[in-house]
């Protein structure tokens, strides 16, 4: 009996694993192809299949990419825009991250009257669709006369940003003794120096969850760099959408083309790889009762 | 020596809390209650590329449901909406289930399962377009492999085009969907596996009947994050199938975008926008009654 | 030392009233201690005082400063929390020095005041250890450091002691009490311990539903409780109750005839119905018939170590006896019971107030 039952478990894990390994390729797959092929140089990239070995592998297609491919009618590169990408990502996300915590701070630990009301207020920001509010917002950027700047796209990703971010760090707050305020206000301690001096060094977990939650939705968003931005501050999405759709030459360089998503994709990718269970409550943390 | 206090006055701190949220109470009254009713005002307009505030009732929603383009787009958020969701969940439950079965190097397999969720849908797509690329991806290396006939030519097809949103979203969302309910698993009493031996109660059944059901809310707030992620899908389609051929994959965001800004029909985009508000509105409310429901049956 | 005056305080979190108009007049240097049980608005109370908590009426004065509306800090208090409530991510000796810091001390100034106060509580060989590295005992002493600290002339305490073990609790109990000795300054103290209040109390406030029921000394709380709810909440064993009828200076229980002529009625009597209570320290239990008892039926006997309670039956109404252990054990079915008219207390049975 013993046998057969162990030969019933042993077929059973074969077929696990042959289902697990089976997935991991479908998930492995693209990822591996838009490697092989930036390591191609252009005509192998257009006529060998996609999943030949690169035969002569090296990194000029990276550089034809970050210095010189062609986006419109602007041959630099994508350089300048992952730079856009960076200062946008990091004014954004420092931005949202800070009023987040004050905010959240504000909900969760001082008995504020209306806070069930703000909190439902901001519930439903984090569950519209962002994209209604462009139209209204690009009116009212074009009547203050600062569309297509800085102050502009960064504006947007704060205000898409905050809601979800607020409720995560009340959330968090909430969690801490209520005690803790009482004994600092007994202490003398005002608004901020009870955040910087004793909430803040409390956070710094919940500044890692956010933080990735911000992170990857400002560095991935197309759709507000498109419209926002302007020429001057297109983020790396945008510039490497329209890098595959046009080519200066007419014959597209597909190794130029996926280097380039390669190198978007680059960053949020290490900061998945590097910030492990971080990652996970940060991109549940949008999800967890929402 | 007794401590001195500052002379200066200064704000009590919770009035000060209260000063802190202003900045945000503006912003998200403007920028999100201030859109939504202007967009409603604005469906009830003959506005085209600037607001004209001239009533005109309920005119542009009656041309919007005789638009063809917008009666692709809004069945596609049910088609496209329907297989993502259902294929992400099914997939996603497989795999934390299986996952749950101690198996070795579950870490790493959850690192690969999980790892697209950190692209954006703009590399997604670009990624998912290369790969099925008729003339040097998979059709071609299926060719290649002896069966010269093999076509999957998906994506130029007006019928199927619509499954490359499908199979892309699904890698891109269904970790994450394996990350929520695997974490679902693990919450559960670990007391009801030796009960089900004890009872001699075959896993299969005790994951059907007993485990699965206990999974629900979980699976709620999977619903309700996968639907929001359907409701809002712009740059997938963008930049996998632009929407076509001709319509055939447009959905309502790329709709609503194209007509306030390239179309520059702003009546039609805001109705469209409007009854795609409603329909997220009842998605949610779907979700809260179910998820009561599921408190109630427990 | 401050003297502390509240008047007809008022605090309602929504229809609900959490402090009914109450009022409170402490000396300077006095302990004080609320006592009651818990939801009962000791905490309410308390935060107050200490200007954590908004109030709907009423005013709080500290010696002549109308302090209602006044900040915490700007109170000049000292305050320890149930939970200790220490910040987390400080050192114990940045966690005392924290209100000299934000209020802009020296370094020098705040090194003298953490040295004063760590020799006074025994802590200065823990002042570089952060709270998780401390014990629950020594916590406590942190957080009372951390109000001593500040110089205050009136220390709040909340449940102090209600999260350590039995055997610290009564070490931090003397501890306090010694402290408030040596500082001569006014405490506040909440509990729902009759044992704490007892011990420590200059004098005790018993509250119950938002209203001090009593304010006296811990002898006359214990003695001649002002409400039925004093006399049942303070005293353990509990006092018995039981149903009676007064006449003119007698008092019946069913058959038994009771004599009142040493009791000191607090208005002039009215005959009728009264709820008759006694302690039963005040019960004397005798095996045969003496001059002044009544006949009882022995139900049960619970030997508590030095005392035994029996639990008694005198026609048909339940009360409780405390006697030396060595007398349980003879008695009969049938016992005789007198009454210590000392100990007796007896209230309006409508109204619970004493009579
Ligand atoms: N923030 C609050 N909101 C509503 N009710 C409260 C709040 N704080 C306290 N209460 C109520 O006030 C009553 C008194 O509370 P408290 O003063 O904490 O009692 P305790 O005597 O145990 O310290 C309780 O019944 C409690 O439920
Ligand atoms: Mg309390």
């Amino acid at each position: 009996m013993s046998t057969t039952r162990n030969s019933g478990v042993i077929i059973g894990r074969i077929g696990l694993y042959a289902f697990l390994i089976t997935a991991a390729a479908f998930f492995m797959i693209p990822l591996v192809i838009v490697f092989l092929t930036s390591l191609k140089d252009g005509v192998e990239a257009r006529t060998g299949s996609i999943f030949d070995l690169p035969q002569s592998p090296d990194l000029d297609s990276y550089v034809i990419a970050w210095t010189s491919a062609c986006i419109g009618r602007d041959c630099n590169g994508i350089s300048g825009r992952f730079w856009n990408s960076i200062t946008l990502t990091v004014l954004a996300s420092g931005l949202s991250l800070l009023f987040a915590s004050l905010n959240g701070f504000a909900l969760a630990m001082w008995n504020l009257r209306r806070a069930n009301l703000i909190l439902a207020m901001l519930l439903i920001g984090a569950f519209v669709p962002y994209q209604v509010m462009i139209y209204p917002l690009v009116r009212m950027f074009a009547i203050g006369g600062f569309h297509q700047t800085l102050a502009a796209i960064v504006t947007v990703h704060v205000l898409f940003g905050l809601p979800i971010l607020t409720l995560i760090f009340r959330n968090f707050y909430v969690g801490l003794p209520p005690e803790l305020i009482k004994a600092a206000r007994v202490d003398g301690a005002g608004f901020f120096q009870t955040w910087r001096l004793i909430i803040l060094p409390l956070s710094l977990n919940i500044f890692i969850v956010a933080g990735i939650l911000s992170v990857t939705g400002v560095w991935n968003d197309y759709l507000l760099g498109l419209i926002f931005a302007g020429a001057n501050w297109q983020p790396m999405t945008v510039s490497v959408a329209s890098l595959a759709a046009t080519n200066a030459t007419g014959v597209p360089d597909h190794a130029v083309n996926m280097s380039a998503t390669l190198l978007t994709a680059l960053p949020p990718l290490l900061l998945y790889l590097f910030s492990g269970k971080y990652f996970v409550r940060g991109v549940t943390a949008g999800a967890v009762k929402g | 020596m007794t401590i001195s206090h500052r002379t200066r006055p200064r704000l009590r701190p919770r009035t000060v809390a209260q000063l802190v949220l202003l900045p945000t109470i503006l912003l998200t009254v403007i920028g999100y209650h201030g859109s939504i009713l202007w967009t409603i005002v604005l469906s009830f307009t003959p506005s085209r590329m600037l607001p004209v505030y001239r009533w005109t009732g309920f005119d542009m929603y009656e041309r919007l449901l005789n638009t063809e383009r917008w009666q692709v787009a809004y069945q596609n958020l049910f088609i496209f909406g329907g297989l993502y969701i259902g294929f992400c969940l099914l997939f996603g439950l497989v795999l934390a289930i299986l996952l749950d079965q101690g198996v070795k190097g579950r870490s790493i397999l959850q690192t690969i399962f999980l790892y697209p969720i950190a692209l954006s849908f703009v590399v997604t797509g670009l990624a998912w377009k290369w790969l099925l690329n008729p003339t040097t991806g998979l059709q071609d290396f299926v060719r290649s492999l002896g069966w010269e006939n093999f076509t999957l030519d998906l994506l130029s097809s007006p019928d199927r085009a619509i499954y490359t949103l499908v199979i892309a979203g699904v890698w891109h969302s269904a970790g994450l969907t394996m990350v929520i309910l695997f974490a679902g698993l693990q919450s559960i009493d670990h007391e009801i596996w030796r009960a089900s031996r004890v009872d001699g109660i075959p896993r299969w059944r005790m994951y059907l009947h007993v485990v699965i059901p206990m999974l629900w809310p979980v699976v709620v707030t999977c619903l309700v994050l996968l639907s929001m992620n359907v409701v809002r899908s712009y740059e997938l389609i963008v930049v996998l199938t632009g929407g076509g051929p001709g319509f055939s994959t447009d959905v309502p965001a790329k709709f609503i975008i194209d007509h306030y800004f390239a179309r520059q029909s702003v009546c039609l985009a805001s109705a469209a926008e409007t009854l795609r508000l409603l329909t997220v509105a009842a998605i949610l409310a779907i979700s809260a009654l179910s998820r009561r429901g599921g408190e109630a049956a427990t | 030392m401050t003297r502390v005056r509240i008047e007809n305080l008022v605090r309602s979190y929504g229809t609900v009233q959490v402090l009914k108009d109450v009022s409170l007049d402490i000396t300077p240097g006095e302990f004080l201690v609320l006592l009651g049980p818990s939801g009962c608005g000791k905490s309410t109370l308390l935060s107050a005082i200490a200007g954590l908590d908004e109030v709907q009426s009423g005013r709080i004065h500290f010696d002549d400063r109308d302090v209602t509306a006044l900040e915490p800090n700007e109170r000049e208090i000292g305050m320890v929390f149930q939970s200790y409530a220490l910040y987390p991510t400080m050192t114990a000796r940045a966690n005392m020095a924290f209100a000299l810091r934000v209020s802009g001390a020296t370094k020098a100034q705040m090194e003298e005041r953490v040295t004063w106060a760590a020799n006074l509580l025994q802590i200065t060989h823990l002042l570089d250890r952060k709270p998780g590295q401390l014990s629950g005992g020594q916590r406590q002493r942190v957080a009372i450091g951390r109000a001593l600290v500040r110089q205050a002339r009136l220390f709040l305490f909340d449940e102090p002691l209600s999260n350590l073990d039995a055997k610290l609790r009564n070490e931090m109990r003397a501890e306090i009490k010694s402290l408030h000795e040596r500082l001569g300054a006014t405490f506040i103290f909440v509990t729902h311990d009759q044992i704490e209040a007892m011990t420590l109390a200059t004098r005790v406030a018993v509250m119950s539903g938002g209203i001090i029921q009593q304010i006296g000394t811990p002898e006359d709380i214990y003695r001649r409780p002002a409400t039925r709810f004093v006399a049942d909440f303070v005293g353990s064993p509990a006092m018995s109750f039981l149903d009676a009828t007064l006449a003119d200076q007698t008092l019946d229980i069913g058959p038994a005839r009771i004599d009142l002529s040493a009791y000191a009625f607090a208005k002039p009597p009215a005959p009728g119905p009264v709820t008759f209570g006694i302690r039963p320290e005040r019960v004397s239990v005798h095996p045969e018939v003496t001059l002044g008892t009544h006949p009882a039926r022995l139900t049960a006997r619970e030997p508590m170590g030095a005392d035994t309670l029996l639990w008694l039956d005198l026609h048909g109404q339940r009360l409780s006896a405390r006697v030396p252990p060595e007398i349980g054990p003879a008695l009969q079915d049938t016992v005789h019971i007198g009454f210590d008219p000392a100990g007796i207390s007896l209230f309006d049975p409508k109204s619970g107030l004493r009579l």
